[in-house]
């Protein structure tokens, strides 16, 4: 399987407290990894870095075997834009926008034109079960909802790789288990997802498992209970 | 549609009563600059015009000496008088030597439109009961209309009367009224410096709307005025028109220096006044500023609202792909849009209070008088309105969108945990 993302010995201080001790990981096609570890383990932080939103303090990251120029804000941006979608515990969709238009967004970045870009929104709201919900602003739909619009938008260009930085950590037991099923579907069609979790239960249901303490990857094991 | 238009037209439409407060202050502040000026500049432009054609664009004269050091500083060098005491005006030679060829010189001049020999004094005029300070002025009506346009402000168009009755004065219409005289046919009396006494028939009102001129000037003959001065032949101005008014100070000193006079432009004559205009203006446009920029930070205030409230918005974009410049740019052009906006309902309530004000019919009386407001409707007032209320919003907006842009999201992230 060829590696989409891989971090080399990545890390990261925050003035003098160490934060990542020299993590290597790396993401191939088709996996389903999560990173578990109790609060301030540093799991956030590894994520940030992987998906280029923080420069490490030493260490590389490669996107696609190339190596990631943390100097380069542009090249930075573009690699985000086209090649990795964010999940994020809170959906922050754009709460003026409408979910088609919060999916559309990073489409019209990407240089796809509206009419089309509408068309891929519609898709991928039906897609995740949002079928004529739309036109509706973010304060008209459910927490599940939301998140599922903010999966919507993570998927708008098509990335290699989703990361998911606590996707659940803000619903309710039910709509929880509705979107980890989207995560497993979106990853039984073969796209590469990065979940960040503290809830061991979740994780279970992923194709591996990495234990992060204190910034550093203490364990990591391959299952595939759910996929 | 770029994403850039899109997104700030979308966050900007979604927040319309902000969007309008906005947009509203910085239209105040452009029709305040649109009628403001139009009236200041309106009453100023009026004056100069008023003024530069009834007086001269170059009036040459003979200068008072009011030196008193002079001769010794030129004898013993500047800084050695520190007070010239019990120094006597010296007698004035208060006339133009061999104006006549000055006349025939500047005639030929072709930036010169027209010049005028006027014989000036002081006198009192006496009607009834009632005496007034007056200031005289003879004049030869055929070389005057060259150089002036005194004809334009008689009330009833009779400057040739001055040479078919030498015997006839022209009132200004303020005089006249303060004398009490409101038909011509009257007899006044004038009394020289001398003491002489001359009867006249007033043959027209003069009405300039200076007030200062309208007051104490009246018109004589040339002749007549050598008369009753007691200066026969005299003259001692020559007053100039010429195409270009801009031009006065640069000739001025041309005739200073070929004559030997002291040629004095309209600009030096009403220095006081174009001074006391310069203040209003600034007062003005210090009043206009402050509006704009009250809106300018109404703009500043709502933009940095804006960037805080949508700090997770800007992380998100910026995760998503979008660079600290096309930030900057989202909220800059909520900025200009606010601004554009503003500044076009500004041209338009600009446009209407000056049709409103132009509507006006009152009398007003104070330096000038006329009926109403006497506007300016200059097109560039509605330019420089624009372009400054355009200025003001995006410098406004500029710093809370570069503040925007350098949100670091992962900081807003970690906060939102």
């Amino acid at each position: 399987m060829s590696v989409i993302l891989e971090g080399r010995d990545l890390r990261k201080s925050i003035g003098d407290n160490p934060i990542l001790n020299g993590i290597s990981i790396a993401v191939e096609k088709g996996d389903f990894t999560s990173i578990v570890g109790s609060s301030g383990s540093g799991k956030s932080s590894l994520m940030y870095v992987l998906g280029l939103l923080d420069s490490p303090t030493s260490g590389e990251v490669y996107v696609d075997g190339r190596k990631v120029d943390f100097t380069d804000s542009k090249s930075l941006s573009d690699i985000r834009n086209r090649k990795i979608g964010f999940v994020f515990q809170f959906h922050y969709l754009i709460a003026e926008l409408t979910a088609s238009e919060n999916v559309i967004v990073p489409m019209l970045k990407h240089g796809i034109k509206r009419p089309e870009a509408k068309d891929r929104s519609f898709a991928l709201l039906s897609e995740l079960g949002l079928k004529g919900k739309e036109g509706r602003k973010p304060y008209q739909l459910s927490g599940g909802e939301q998140q599922r619009v903010a999966i919507a938008r993570a998927l708008a260009n098509d990335p290699e790789i989703v990361m998911a930085d606590e996707p659940t950590g803000n619903l309710d037991s039910k709509n929880s288990a509705l979107v980890m099923d989207v995560f497993l579907e979106l990853n039984e069609k073969g796209r590469a997802i990065l979940m960040i979790t503290h809830e061991p239960e979740l994780a279970e249901r992923t194709k591996k498992v990495h234990e992060i303490k204190d910034g550093l990857i203490i364990g990591g094991e391959e299952a595939a209970p759910g996929g | 549609m770029s994403p850039i238009v899109f997104i700030a037209l979308k966050l900007l439409t979604e927040r319309k009563r902000q969007a309008l407060v906005s947009t509203l202050g910085v239209a105040i502040g452009v029709a305040a600059f649109i009628s403001m000026s139009a009236v200041m500049n309106g009453f100023q432009l009026y004056f100069i015009r008023q003024a530069i054609d009834i007086n001269a664009h170059i009036t040459l004269r003979v200068q008072e000496e009011d030196d008193e050091g002079r001769i010794l500083r030129a004898a013993y060098g500047d800084g050695v008088v520190a007070d010239v005491l019990g120094s006597r005006p010296k007698e004035l030679k208060d006339k133009i030597i061999g104006y006549n060829n000055f006349l025939r010189q500047y005639t030929a001049d072709p930036r010169v439109m027209g010049i005028a020999p006027h014989l000036t004094g002081e006198g009192i005029i006496n009607y009834g009961t009632k005496d007034r300070g007056v200031s005289m002025i003879g004049v030869d009506p055929a070389l005057e209309r060259t150089a002036s346009v005194v004809d334009d402000y008689l009330e009833h168009k009779n400057l040739d009367k001055l040479v078919t009755d030498r015997n006839s004065v022209i009132l200004g219409s303020e005089l006249a009224r303060d004398l009490g005289i409101k038909e011509i046919g009257k007899k006044i009396t004038i009394v020289s410096p001398t003491g002489g006494l001359y009867t006249l028939e007033v043959a027209d009102f003069f009405d300039s709307g200076i007030t200062s001129i309208d007051k104490t000037r009246v018109y004589f003959n040339m002749r007549t005025l050598q008369a009753i001065l007691d200066k026969p032949n005299q003259v001692n101005e020559l007053i100039v028109k010429l195409h270009d008014v801009d031009d006065a100070e640069n000739i001025a000193l041309e005739m200073s220096r070929d004559t030997g006079y002291y040629a004095e432009s309209w600009q030096r004559a009403f220095r006081n006044f174009l001074q006391i205009f310069k203040m209003q203006n600034m007062i003005t446009f210090m009043i206009v500023f402050a509006i704009l920029i009250v809106s300018a930070f109404g703009i500043f205030n709502i933009m940095m609202m804006t960037v805080l409230e949508k700090k997770k918005d800007i992380a998100i974009l910026k995760a998503i792909g979008y660079e600290d410049r096309e930030i900057t740019r989202i909220f800059v052009l909520q900025g200009i849009l606010v601004g554009f906006v503003g500044a076009l309902l500004g041209c338009l309530f600009g446009y209407l209070i000056q049709e409103w004000l132009a509507s006006l019919q009152f009398d007003i009386v104070g330096i000038i008088r006329t009926k109403g407001f006497v506007l300016d409707r200059s097109p560039s007032y509605f330019v420089y309105g624009f372009l400054f209320a355009m200025l003001f919003s995006f410098l406004a907006s500029f710093y809370p969108s570069w503040r925007a842009s350098k949100l670091f999201p992962v900081d807003i992230f970690r906060s939102s945990v």
